[in-house]
């Protein structure tokens, strides 16, 4: 009776050294197995990741001619001069007498998304007659750049010269706040 | 406490007022242990083959994927329609430096 006890005792004890080693090793699998999972996924998604960074370059290349018509008509970082002279000589192409009369940057937040763009608010003024006017505005409605008009007034006057024996004619003089994002390069 | 004699299907759970006859004989006390053992070997058993077809099944203990970062993509249709936008709007002002329209001044 006695050695069947000690025996007994004994093979609980194995069986619970058993158990506790068939518990380690599931944690242990689970370990692994979560490891080797994460690193499919990591390899899945590299994968992923070089093709579609191959197809966004054959897209690219394919495309290449479209982008750099695109980049002509994003205005960026130091192509405002070359902008405000072009809209002066469109103004005299139109016969008229053209001025800039402010040019203010709004610069986007520092903390805002990097691609936001600085915003240049340009105040013209031009003198000539309606037709000319006119065309002025639409001219500038349509510079082939992000652009946007605001505040345009068109007044009518009298133009006046030095010389009194010239004779008077009827003038319209145009202002408007033109509105052009620069983007950074 | 009144020991309550239980029989399944003829297996006598109680002998000799005791669970299996544990401690009457050694004989019984055998029987039980190897019964228990087998049980157990049988129980870890199965439980090791449900794990082991889980694993290779990558049913269990997998990372779920998590959501994958948004693919650049270039817009081909957007972008020829953006260049063929600022196109026309370069064509319209070239026609408008070359033919004034030749509007009524509303002052006259």
């Amino acid at each position: 009776m006695h050695d069947t006890k000690t025996l007994l005792i004994s093979l609980s004890v194995i069986s619970i050294f058993f158990v506790s080693a068939a518990g380690y090793v599931v944690y242990d699998l689970r370990a692994e197995n979560q490891q080797a999972s994460l690193l499919m996924n990591a390899a899945d998604a590299s994968v992923r990741s070089i093709d579609s960074a191959a197809s966004l370059r054959v897209a690219q290349d394919s495309s290449a001619d479209k982008i750099v018509e695109l980049d002509k008509a994003v205005l960026e970082e130091g192509e405002l001069v070359p902008l405000i002279e072009r809209i002066e000589k469109i103004g005299t192409t139109l016969g008229q007498k053209t001025t800039i009369a402010s040019v203010t940057v709004d610069k986007a937040e520092a903390d805002a998304h990097t691609t936001d763009p600085d915003k240049v608010h340009i105040i013209i003024g031009a003198e000539g007659s309606w037709a000319g006017s006119i065309a002025f505005l639409h001219a500038l409605e349509n510079l082939p750049t992000k652009v946007s008009l605001g505040n345009v007034s068109l007044v009518s006057a009298v133009s006046t010269s030095d010389d009194p024996a010239a004779p008077t004619r009827n003038i319209w003089r145009l202002q408007t706040e033109v509105v052009v994002y620069i983007f950074k390069s | 406490m009144k020991n309550i004699n239980i029989q399944i299907k003829g297996l006598k759970l109680h002998k000799n007022g005791r669970l299996f006859g544990f401690g009457t004989s050694p004989k019984a006390d055998w029987k039980v242990i190897f019964i228990v053992f087998i049980l157990l070997f049988i129980l870890l058993t199965a439980v090791c083959v449900d794990l082991f077809i889980k694993v290779n099944k990558g049913e269990i203990f997998v990372v779920q994927r998590g959501v994958a970062a948004p693919v650049p993509t270039l817009n081909t249709a957007l972008l020829d329609k953006t260049v063929m936008y600022y196109e026309d709007r370069a064509k319209t002002l070239e026609d408008i430096q070359a033919n004034r329209d030749a509007t009524v001044d509303p002052s006259l």
